[in-house]
């Protein structure tokens, strides 16, 4: 089953089957699949004489940083989370997204996920959980230039003279 | 030149001949008729003749003047042939009873130079000395008085062994290529001088060379005879007696070929006419039982007092009207038996015949970008346009419609689905229409809706266009319409099954006038335009490569209209 669109009520149907499974009970939508496929169904012969269905800004590359594409349900659009016997949770990955303001309420839960700087990760998209997660183990291989002027609170004293005005506390 | 040394006197036969130079020859003489009788009695009252002038006090008198311009020989005195091309100015009525003759003066009112054809008895006369080239002149026509605008003056014979040839009727007219053409009918000459007013001017919208026009050979006659053609696409058709395609020619060019094909020595027949004979409808026949056999067109036609050529007939077996062209003679009167090959027709009663306007050429004029036709006469309606104008058997002018093109360009082959609907106040307007019955059989094929269909709907949606129905899953569907009739507002639509998702009462509905994936870098729609239409473009695709949704509004006009759509990439 894929996604739908009922034009009559202008809601659009995304089946749980379509979402990428993460645990039980918990599933992700991507926010490029979602517009992808709204696009998809807007140029089709049924779609052509409806009205958009989103409006979408692209991920814009600042000063090295990619922030994360804007999705927003427009024109009377609302959006179905599949609703089945067991509730189950939708977690919006990829872009940020109007979707909260058009759900359908059911017992479908969603992790919105917006962010004022999301920023778009190395698969295009906005950093998943696991891979923020992983940045704690991660090793810092080149020098950092740094100024410091306490420790554990304490100010620190000298002029950072090897051997004879090393750095100390206070 | 005197004319005494042009002109000889035979004591025999007491014919007056002329014995100088020919036309066109240093020292070729012309002489008024005043002036042949003045000589004439000059010699009468000489004591006795001289030279090869057998004429003297002692023989009957030559010569009787009722006018200056009517010189009747008498006393079995006679001009042959050759003398009678020698003058002019005036008639010469020679013999009595069934010996006599009447040569009758011409004066051809008409620009320097002017070559004049001469119908006689329903055949160019091929003996056209008046069209010599005086000796030195350099001008093609005898006896001209330029500073009165006479282009040339001459006598013809019109009457023979004491009839009328053709009842003294002349029809004088100038074909040439490239000038005007014109045509002066002489009712049956009087004696004297009769005038004939010609017109030979540059034309503008013939400057092609006709060596060049020759070779337009895609400009053919579809239909030589009645024909119906829906000029004014009012889904009616009119009647004409032609139905011409232009082939890839402009309006313009077609009107030159039409000049060519009737042009001065035109041979090729038209309607079973040689070219140059071709004239077009002159009279409309009633006609009525008793018949016989069927009535073929482009078949020559007589009755008693006249000929003809049938050009159009309104049914083989059973006609009730002949479109001719007048040959010889009167058109038909009441009743007389008209026999047109193997059948035969009766002419109506009262008056059956009614003459009709002549264009010169036979199609109509041009003004360069568009063609007012002759009475009858016709193109295919596809070859014609809004400035046309043509007029059926009916005498009735019927416009074309003014058939407009809108475009949309800039598309992608294969990707790019594109919509233009009707619009209003910039948004698709899918409320056009609504259903008068809801839809709900398994094969649906007309579709009746609450408004009147615009008068520059499109006949057909083709391929490419579209009736949108609004069905009750809120999906508009798209049927490509076949037909569609303005009177009982009906859409006719392929066999549709509305009986699972049907059409409630009232649906909205709407023209899709492009309404198809592209399969070029353009599509278009033709409709008639009536007067401005808003439209609403659409173009998406959501493909592999997306790009944004292009809407904008639109304007069909008297022009038609295009859009360029942009592809912003929306990947």
């Amino acid at each position: 089953m894929a996604i739908s669109v009922n034009c009559a009520t202008k809601v659009v149907t995304v089946p749980q089957a379509d979402l990428t499974y993460v645990s039980a009970g918990l599933y992700e939508l991507s926010v490029e699949n979602l517009r992808l496929w709204l696009k998809d169904w807007e140029d089709s012969e049924v779609g052509m004489a409806m009205p958009d269905t989103h409006r979408r800004n692209a991920p814009v590359t600042l000063s090295g940083t990619t922030y994360a594409q804007t999705l927003e349900i427009i024109n009377g659009y609302t959006i179905t989370l599949e609703p089945t016997a067991t509730p189950w949770t939708a977690r919006v990955v990829g872009g940020n997204h109007n979707v909260a303001d058009v759900k359908t309420v059911n017992h479908v839960s969603l992790l919105i996920g917006n962010s004022a700087g999301l920023i778009v990760g190395g698969g295009g998209g906005g950093a998943s959980a696991a891979e923020v997660w992983a940045y704690s183990s991660r090793t810092l291989t080149g020098n950092v230039p740094a100024n410091i002027k306490q420790v554990n609170d304490v100010t620190i004293t000298g002029t950072g003279v090897a051997g004879s005005d090393p750095w100390r506390p206070a | 030149m005197a004319i005494g040394t042009d002109f000889a006197i035979n004591s025999t036969t007491k014919v007056i001949s002329y014995t100088g130079a020919a036309h066109a020859a240093s020292g070729a003489g012309y002489y008024t008729v005043l002036e042949l009788h003045r000589w004439l009695q000059d010699l009468a009252d000489d004591a006795g003749s001289s030279g090869d002038d057998y004429m003297d006090i002692s023989r009957a008198t030559p010569s009787d003047k009722q006018y200056d311009t009517i010189i009747t020989l008498v006393n079995g005195y006679t001009i042959d042939a050759a003398a009678s091309e020698h003058l002019y100015a005036g008639s010469i009525i020679q013999g009595s009873g069934g010996t006599e003759e009447i040569f009758d003066g011409v004066q051809v009112i008409a620009g320097s130079g002017a070559h004049i054809q001469v119908i006689q008895n329903g055949a160019v006369l091929s003996n056209d000395f008046w069209n010599s080239v005086p000796f030195g002149t350099g001008i093609k026509g005898l006896n001209p008085d330029a500073a009165n605008g006479i282009a040339c003056r001459f006598m013809l014979k019109v009457r023979t062994a004491g009839a009328d040839i053709d009842g003294r009727r002349l029809l004088l007219q100038t074909r040439e290529f490239g000038f005007t053409y014109t045509e002066f009918k002489l009712n049956g000459t009087g004696r004297g001088i009769n005038v004939a007013a010609l017109t030979y001017a540059s034309d503008l919208n013939n400057q092609t060379a006709s060596g060049t026009v020759a070779g337009w050979s895609d400009v053919t006659n579809l239909n030589a005879g009645y024909i119906g053609i829906d000029v004014n696409a009012d889904s009616t058709n009119e009647f004409y007696y032609s139905k011409w395609d232009r082939g890839s020619r402009s309006i313009n060019q077609f009107y030159e070929r039409m000049k060519y094909l009737t042009r001065r020595g035109e041979t090729t027949t038209l309607y079973g006419l040689a070219g140059h004979l071709f004239r077009g409808i002159t009279h409309e026949v009633a006609v009525t039982a008793p018949r016989t056999s069927t009535i073929a067109e482009g078949a020559a036609a007589s009755w008693t007092g006249g000929t003809g050529q049938v050009l159009a007939r309104d049914s083989a077996g059973t006609a009730t009207k002949l479109w001719i062209q007048l040959l010889t003679g009167v058109a038909p009167t009441a009743g007389q038996t008209i026999t047109v090959g193997g059948g035969s027709v009766t002419a109506g009663s009262g008056t059956p015949s009614t003459e009709r306007t002549l264009s010169f050429p036979f199609c109509g004029v041009s003004t360069g970008s568009a063609i007012i036709g002759a009475y009858g006469f016709s193109l295919e309606a596809a070859d014609l346009s809004v400035n046309d104008k043509v007029f059926d058997l009916t005498n009735t002018l019927r416009n074309p419609p003014n058939l407009v093109t809108f475009t949309v360009s800039g598309l992608v082959s294969g990707e790019d689905y594109i919509l233009v609907g009707p619009g209003s106040s910039g948004a698709l307007l899918d409320t056009q229409f609504t259903l008068n019955g809801a839809l709900t059989g398994a094969a649906v094929t007309s579709v009746v809706v609450n408004e009147a269909i615009p008068a520059d709907t499109p006949t057909s949606a083709g391929s490419t266009g579209s009736i949108r129905i609004k069905r009750a899953n809120g999906a508009f569907s798209l049927h490509r319409y076949t037909a569609y009739n303005a009177g009982t507002k009906t859409f006719t639509i392929p066999s549709h099954d509305f009986s699972s998702n049907n059409a409630p009462n009232a649906s909205p509905t709407f023209l899709g006038y492009i309404d198809v994936l592209a399969s070029a870098t353009t599509a278009a729609f033709q409709s008639t335009y009536v007067a401005d239409r808003e439209l609403f473009v659409r173009r998406r695709d959501g493909g592999v490569t997306p790009t944004r949704t292009f809407e904008t509004a639109a304007t069909l006009g008297v022009a038609g209209g295009s859009v360029a759509v942009q592809r912003l990439s929306d990947a």
